[in-house]
């Protein structure tokens, strides 16, 4: 059975050798990255801080603990294409080897979130002083805690298939772990500082590194036992490492015996939600994050319904109605608050020093934050539902001009704009001390920005959907980026002849972005009038 | 009336639609028949403006992009795309404002028609393809237009909803409408078609209209299966 599966696998990797090429040169660049970690820090990198290293090191593992964790419980015995259905589990396979085949595709996304850790090698070298070992020791740990993480949640979800009751409770362990680990690494750094206002004047190192090397982050499953082994291998600490290593090799076991003694069954929901694999991968197909197929899984029919919208407004209407039936605030993107609080976590630790009181170090923070929103934002408004438009004939069949449909799908989305540009200017105005003037004009940057990613998430679909999806998002983020440029650059510029400072490069920013949007929203009409449906 | 003229769809090299050419008149069942990449359902999309071609398609005279042929212009997709949060209920009540349909009670008649009354408060995602077909059929015809083109408009359907969709088919056509389905099914469409083009690579390799039974003439199916066993 396995070299039928390899057989498939050679044959996928034989009809994408491009695929071969791109992974062969991420392992290069990943084991260069590796040995440049230790030349770097030898050129004058921060100095090693094992306790800021294990503190970051946890981190990560907790980070990937949980994502690998919750998918596997979420899609381990979901995780199927229709093919998978019909070869696999119809086949002369065994239902325990049918569900690692799920694993392979969340395998191949740590392989990726690995590779783009490696990459940040100087941001490693230089706020927590990593060196090649270092970089060794957590890919290595990454290994162990991601494949304990798949298998510990891929038993649970083929063991509770038919219990819901039991998953739910898994999901709320999981969140109840990752409560308590955080905050009682908080708590504890609070009182060993002594108030909260000591806690902040920590510093965003210190923080971390308070949260991450408490007992309560050490008792976080496997993550926690996995660092705790490190933690003893890197300060010669022999009890941590054989605790660690105990611990690690006894949840191993565990899976090991569960795996081979258990039996479950898990096909007919195998079966029943390889279709919406399907729909995801439709969606993907279309530049879409998959998320946002699994949220449209949660709606539920309420009181609301369509009673509003004549000609092409209806689009306006029915859009909102989605949104309200997808979550109980129609304004709010559940995609928003996970990309913000991310924001958030950034803005914390780049205001680090700030934080403290020093002076000069707010506009880096800014410029830090600033892009990680932008960059986060390029994704979360790259079409939204005008894009899954596109994928019906409705919008191309309603007999209204194109460039009134295509404005009345995009009006749908403002509130999220403008609900995300207010939470995302309240952490700077609160973290960067802004003024009010300053942040009235970061909303406004920020909400035309938001509006221009959303135009060019249309016609980027609609212009490189045939390039596959991995193109297609970095072409957006080159069109994105460009935008930035045309209308940033020049912004700069007039804003230092005259003297503007922030407010004035923000405003003049904006005001470059409506021409801009308006040449988009021209070229988004024709995209609708003369593009083809399904192509 | 719906009116093809030398119409020529490419992808890359490969031509899907080879200078086409036909007219279905109003009051007549048109049947674009033909084996599976015959190149029935790009024509059909070409016809609802979904494509871009090489030609002229016109409807009642207009051209098949202008906004006026589009308002007379009903499309019922192969494939049903249906938004998934939207209830049954709501997809008709969209298609009704979106086209400007004044409130008359056909969204309750189409739903009672096609035994979709008990299921207005479920969401696209919810159905079967049986019912999402059933969906896009109203959604079609809810705004009472004079030219309706169906792909494929059979497969998923029970045998009640294939008989009712019979019964729509004869119904449009003695009101005046012009129909056209595009199948490869030929006991699908019996004897109630007037014009019949078996489409093969792209082109029409013959036409036949309905004259009742006439001594010595091929049936349809023999029709059909030497020129498509021909060509293979």
């Amino acid at each position: 059975m396995m070299s039928a599966y390899l057989y498939r696998l050679r044959r996928q990797a034989v009809k994408k050798p491009l695929f071969l090429v791109l992974g062969i040169l991420c392992f290069l660049s990943s084991v260069g990255m590796i040995a440049i970690a230790s030349l770097m820090s030898r050129d004058g990198g921060t100095a090693r801080d094992s306790s800021l290293i294990i503190a970051g090191f946890n981190a990560i593992f907790v980070v990937f603990f949980n994502y690998v964790f919750v998918t596997a419980l979420s899609q381990g015995v979901a995780g199927f294409t229709v093919a998978d259905v019909n070869f696999h589990l119809a086949g002369p396979f065994t239902s325990r080897f049918n569900l690692l085949l799920a694993a392979t595709n969340i395998f191949k996304i740590c392989l990726l979130f690995i590779w783009i850790l490696t990459c940040q090698v100087a941001l490693l070298v230089n706020t927590f002083g990593f060196r090649s070992s270092d970089m060794i020791y957590m890919i290595i740990g990454d290994f162990i805690v991601m494949g304990i993480a798949y298998f510990a949640g891929a038993f649970l979800s083929g063991w509770l298939d038919e219990k819901p009751v039991g998953k739910k409770a898994a999901y709320i362990g999981l969140a109840a772990c990752d409560l308590v680990f955080i905050g009682g690494g908080a708590v504890s750094a609070i009182i060993k500082a002594g108030s909260f206002e000591a806690f902040r004047a920590m510093g965003g190192k210190a923080i971390v590194s308070h949260i991450f090397n408490s007992v309560w982050a050490k008792a976080f499953p496997v993550a926690g036992w996995m660092d705790l082994f490190f933690d003893g291998l890197i300060n010669n600490n022999i009890v941590y490492l054989i605790i660690g290593l105990l611990l690690v090799i006894a949840i191993i076991s565990l899976l090991v015996y569960l795996f081979m003694e258990v039996d479950f069954n898990y096909y007919e929901t195998a079966i029943t939600t390889a279709e919406k694999v399907e729909d995801m991968r439709e969606a993907q197909k279309a530049g879409l994050d998959p998320d946002s197929v699994r949220i449209n899984s949660k709606a539920k029919v309420g009181s609301e319904t369509l009673t509003k919208g004549w000609g092409a407004s209806a689009f306006a209407y029915c859009h909102h109605l989605q949104n309200k039936r997808t979550g109980k605030l129609f304004f709010i993107n559940t995609q928003t608050i996970i990309y913000r609080v991310i924001t958030l976590f950034y803005l914390m630790f780049m205001s680090g020093s700030s934080f403290g009181g020093e002076e000069g170090s707010g506009m880096a923070s800014l410029s830090a934050a600033l892009t990680m929103t932008l960059m986060l934002n390029a994704v979360l408004y790259g079409g939204g539902k005008t894009v899954l438009e596109f994928n019906k004939p409705f919008l191309f069949l309603v007999p209204e001009k194109g460039s009134k449909k295509l404005l009345s799908c995009i009006l749908s989305d403002v509130p999220e704009m403008i609900f995300d540009s207010i939470i995302t200017t309240a952490m700077i105005f609160y973290f960067l001390k802004f003024s009010i003037i300053e942040s009235v004009a970061l909303f406004l940057f920020l909400l035309a920005f938001n509006y221009l990613c959303e135009l060019l998430g249309i016609c980027t679909v609609r212009l490189f959907r045939g390039m596959g999806r991995f193109l297609l998002v970095f072409m957006r983020y080159i069109l994105v980026g460009a935008a930035v440029a045309v209308t940033l650059i020049p912004a700069f510029a007039i804003s230092a002849v005259i003297n503007g400072g922030m407010v004035g490069t923000l405003l003049i920013c904006t005001v470059l972005m409506i021409p801009l949007a308006v040449i988009l929203m021209f070229l988004g009409r024709n995209i609708v009038e003369n593009m083809e449906y399904g192509s | 009336m719906l009116t093809v003229n030398n119409v020529t769809k490419k992808y890359k090299n490969f031509a899907a639609n080879d200078n086409l050419s036909f007219t279905i008149n109003d009051s007549e069942i048109g049947i674009l028949l033909g084996p599976n990449g015959a190149g029935k359902s790009t024509i059909i999309k070409s016809i609802a403006g979904l494509l871009r071609y090489q030609g002229d398609i016109e409807i009642n005279g207009i051209p098949n992009k202008a906004l006026e042929a589009k308002r007379q212009l009903g499309y019922i997709p192969e494939i049903p795309a249906l938004y998934d949060t939207l209830t049954v209920e709501e997809h008709l009540e969209f298609i009704r404002r979106a086209y400007k349909v004044e409130d008359t009670g056909i969204k309750d008649k189409l739903l009672d028609r096609f035994e979709l009354s008990d299921k207005r408060k479920k969401m696209g995602k919810e159905l079967s393809k049986g019912m999402q077909q059933k969906v896009s059929i109203c959604c079609a015809l809810m705004h009472d237009p004079s030219v309706v083109i169906f792909d494929e408009p059979m497969v998923g359907l029970d045998p009640h909803a294939i008989k009712e969709l019979k019964l729509v088919f004869q119904e449009l056509k003695d009101a005046g409408k012009t129909v056209l389905i595009s199948t490869h099914m030929i006991d699908t469409i019996e004897d109630y078609w007037d014009v019949v083009h078996i489409m093969m690579h792209g082109k029409i390799a013959a036409t036949r209209h309905n004259r009742g039974h006439v001594e010595g003439e091929k049936s349809l199916e023999d029709l059909f299966f030497e020129i498509t066993e021909g060509h293979s």
